[in-house]
């Protein structure tokens, strides 16, 4: 039935208005939402987040069809959600829209794979060597771009056997810790580094392996796997968070995923979002963790001296925890390191959001403001929690983006930082 | 190392909390900024009226708070230009002529002056701006006022297509980003004026640039650039909030946006911390002084017993007794106490807030 025919049935049944829209009525239509949203402001084509939030809710709320590509461009980075002054969950009315967007056949088929890095890093770290070499050749990329609308003129991460688990008890406080799909199959070192960390501290992590957090799901439009990566991790995680262990992830998208009882994605699900709710309050990111121990005078500071310039820049999911930034504090406590705030907007990576054909040039540009000021402070080296923001800032500046955990890490026992990440100096483009 | 504890606490990021929080970071505190969005002043064209002075000038703490907020927003890269005695008339958008006293540098530029040769300049496809409207208006107005001011309009279609609906967001935001846009908009002002003295444009001159950029945007147009403020989000006021928000993390203020306070825990009369109602589990700060710039938080979090403040700005209850001792008002309107009107009421409160909280706990000297 065509919309507004459909519209005119239900209101002869008697106009259907569920009271769950309280958030919508919030919705002043102040703008204020565009004015924070790095998509708007690099993208001219975007219509923006009140008009694909609130404003289109309405419509799609009464069953008419809404459907339009353009959320496909959100970035899902929540900084409407946060700008909003009256509190509107504007972010998440866009990306259940996007699950039900209907794609073209290859953007469906990208967007699975990439729905699904969990399942990706399996296949793809059986024969690490033979996937990297051949996902680094021009041709291949280049022919991934044609077929699958995967951008040439970035380069793949590389994947390597994954993490784990090792027989090696370790003593001290238990933690539970959430590795994310990066961590465990295309930096398992990082992981170690983690571990290595935490056991500097008198702090026993314990690995959970249930794989993804479904962040990558959602953002790819595919809800069902998201509720389904929920489900491993609430089980996987289950014994841990009923005897109240804290439950810690480096990665911001995975610490914002959990904190937010899997964005949503259990929803009706009583028994579970009940058990999300309370994963939720034992959730730590690494540096809020690690701060909230410092607070307490708990933090080991036998530091070596280091000499770093630093230029620190806050991944959006950080953001979006609403714990400030745990890691300034803990890298300016480091002798010999000084933090420049950068302070400039999102990187426009968001995970697989940047690796998309279609895409590339938003997310360029969304980075822009970034690479700009980056050069300015003209830092030894970037640093952010977030992996994919370090793949965005190495293309974009040429420069080494590392986790400011490795910082904390060298300070401790003077393990050397990682080289980049991807290839630099301008190596990165076909 | 003490992450969430801080000397000041301040909550609500609108003109008022901005001041307390500068006021606070300039005496050497370590400051926390709690907020949810920005304030009202946003929509704004963030300007002081001529009757909200008239309605402080005699309070004695109003002179040192708009010197202090000057100054601030100076340094901040988007100064106020005009005085406190002297009023000028700017145009709004709707036809109207608003005496005020402080206006940003390039609305103040927008004023009803003698003798002055102004064309009116829109945008092709901006909505909301009626450029013929807006010249007759201004010649109506001088002519009833006896001045020799002439004004005519023009439309201009703007050197790069910047997406339907066109808003002024979208131009601002490419004059941020975008040499190139900037050089080309300049060109086109530049050939639009003729020969008059001065253009007026819509508010879109960028919100991140700071006063440099303007300023050299507007000798690359050759004359007099005044900016009228237009429909919310005006950007006047965006780029007093933002470039404020920017300069005071840049000096070191902790930022903790998106999250509302849900709870302030009181012991024995004194505020002994604050709970933010972050995702997950409730994020706890800390602060000697804690701040309230927000009425709707304070009628929330302290509920409607509070009658009136007392003479450090401390909320007090129905006994005349603070609430806490270390707990402060900054906000425009405590509910029952005063009417602190518009952008210099807020400013006023934010300073008088700040002020009494530093000299209530003595120096941060001593930190």
């Amino acid at each position: 039935m065509p919309g507004i025919a459909r519209l005119f049935a239900q209101g002869l049944k008697g106009a259907h208005m569920p009271h769950d829209d309280f958030e919508l009525d919030n919705c002043l239509k102040c703008s204020v939402c565009n004015t924070a949203c790095p998509v708007y402001a690099a993208y001219p084509e975007y219509p923006g987040p009140k008009h694909l939030g609130p404003e289109l809710e309405r419509l799609r709320m009464e069953g008419l069809d809404a459907d339009t590509g353009a959320v496909e461009y959100c970035l899902g980075c929540h900084r409407c959600d946060l700008a909003c002054p009256h509190q509107v969950g504007v972010s998440e009315m866009i990306a259940r829209a996007k699950g039900s967007h209907r794609k073209t056949l290859v953007h469906t088929v990208r967007d699975w794979w990439f729905a699904r890095p969990g399942l990706l890093g399996e296949l793809l770290s059986i024969l690490p060597s033979v996937g990297n070499f051949f996902l680094k050749l021009s041709p291949v990329r280049l022919m991934m771009e044609k077929l699958m609308r995967i951008t040439a003129r970035r380069t793949f991460p590389a994947y390597t056997r994954p993490y784990r688990k090792s027989a090696q008890q370790r003593v001290g406080e238990r933690v539970l810790f959430f590795p994310g799909c990066f961590l465990t199959y295309n930096r398992p070192d990082l992981l170690d580094k983690v571990l290595a960390l935490l056991a500097c501290n008198g702090i026993a992590a314990e690995v959970v392996e249930s794989g993804c957090c479904g962040v990558p799901a959602s953002a790819n439009g595919d809800l069902k796997e998201a509720q389904l990566r929920a489900e491993k991790g609430l089980a996987a995680m289950a014994t841990a968070v009923d005897a109240g262990i804290p439950v810690l992830a480096a990665c911001a998208s995975c610490g914002h995923q959990l904190k937010t009882g899997f964005g949503g994605a259990l929803a009706g699900d009583n028994q579970r979002e009940a058990q999300a709710k309370k994963l939720a309050a034992q959730t730590w990111d690494l540096g809020e963790f690690l701060a909230a121990r410092a607070a307490e005078g708990l933090l080991n500071t036998n530091f070596h001296t280091l000499d770093h310039r630093v230029a620190y820049h806050t991944p959006c999911h950080l953001n979006s925890q609403g714990i400030g930034r745990p890691w300034v504090q803990l890298l300016k406590s480091i002798p010999g390191v000084t933090v420049d705030d950068l302070n400039a907007g999102c990187c426009g990576m968001s995970g697989t959001y940047g690796f998309k054909e279609e895409k590339y040039k938003v997310s360029m540009a969304i980075g822009a403001g970034l690479f700009e000021r980056i050069g300015e402070l003209k830092p030894q080296l970037v640093a952010t929690e977030c992996a994919t923001c370090q793949m965005q800032i190495e293309h974009g500046t040429k420069l080494r983006a590392v986790s400011p955990l490795e910082i904390l890490l060298e300070a401790y026992d003077g393990r050397p930082l990682p080289p980049a990440v991807g290839p630099l100096h301008g190596a990165d483009a076909p | 190392m003490h992450a969430n504890r801080y000397d000041v606490v301040v909550v609500g990021a609108g003109i008022a909390g901005l001041t307390a929080a500068s006021l606070a970071a300039e005496q050497g505190a370590s400051v926390a900024l709690v907020s949810i969005g920005a304030g009202a002043f946003v929509l704004g064209a963030g300007g002081v009226e001529e009757r909200e002075v008239k309605a402080l000038k005699n309070d004695p703490g109003f002179a040192p708070a708009m010197d202090f907020f000057l100054d601030l927003a100076a340094s901040a890269g988007t100064a106020l230009a005009g005085n406190l005695e002297h009023t000028v008339l700017l145009p709004t958008l709707l036809g109207g002529f608003q005496p005020m006293q402080l206006a940003p540098a390039l609305v103040a530029n927008s004023a009803l002056h003698p003798f002055v040769k102004t064309r009116v300049v829109g945008f092709r496809g901006l909505t909301g701006f009626d450029a013929e409207f807006l010249a007759q208006r201004f010649n109506q107005e001088a002519e009833k006022r006896g001045l020799a001011a002439s004004c005519d309009a023009t439309t201009l279609q703007l050197p790069v297509p910047l997406g339907m609906p066109l808003t002024t967001l979208r131009v601002a935001q490419a004059f941020d980003r975008d040499q190139g846009f900037r050089t080309a908009l300049a060109e086109a002002l530049r050939e639009a004026k003729g020969d008059c003295e001065r253009v007026l444009l819509p508010a879109v001159l960028g919100i991140e640039a700071n006063d440099l950029k303007r300023a050299a945007f507007v000798a690359q147009v050759g004359c007099t650039v005044g900016e009228l403020p237009t429909l919310p989000p005006s950007i006047p006021g965006l780029r007093l909030a933002q470039r404020l928000l920017a300069h005071l993390r840049m000096r070191g203020v902790t930022m903790l946006e998106g999250y509302p306070v849900e709870q302030l825990d009181r012991v024995n009369r004194t505020c002994t911390g604050l709970r933010i109602a972050s995702p997950g589990r409730a994020f706890r700060i800390a602060g000697d002084s804690v701040l309230l710039a927000t009425s709707t938080g304070m009628r929330r979090l302290l509920g409607d017993a509070i009658q009136a403040v007392d003479e450090q700005q401390r909320p007090v209850d129905t006994a005349g007794k603070p609430l806490a001792n270390n707990l402060f008002a900054a906000c425009a309107r405590p509910p029952h106490v005063s009417e602190l009107r518009g952008l210099a009421g807020r400013i006023l409160a934010g300073h008088r807030a700040a002020v009494c909280a530093g000299s209530e706990r003595g120096a941060y000297a001593a930190r």
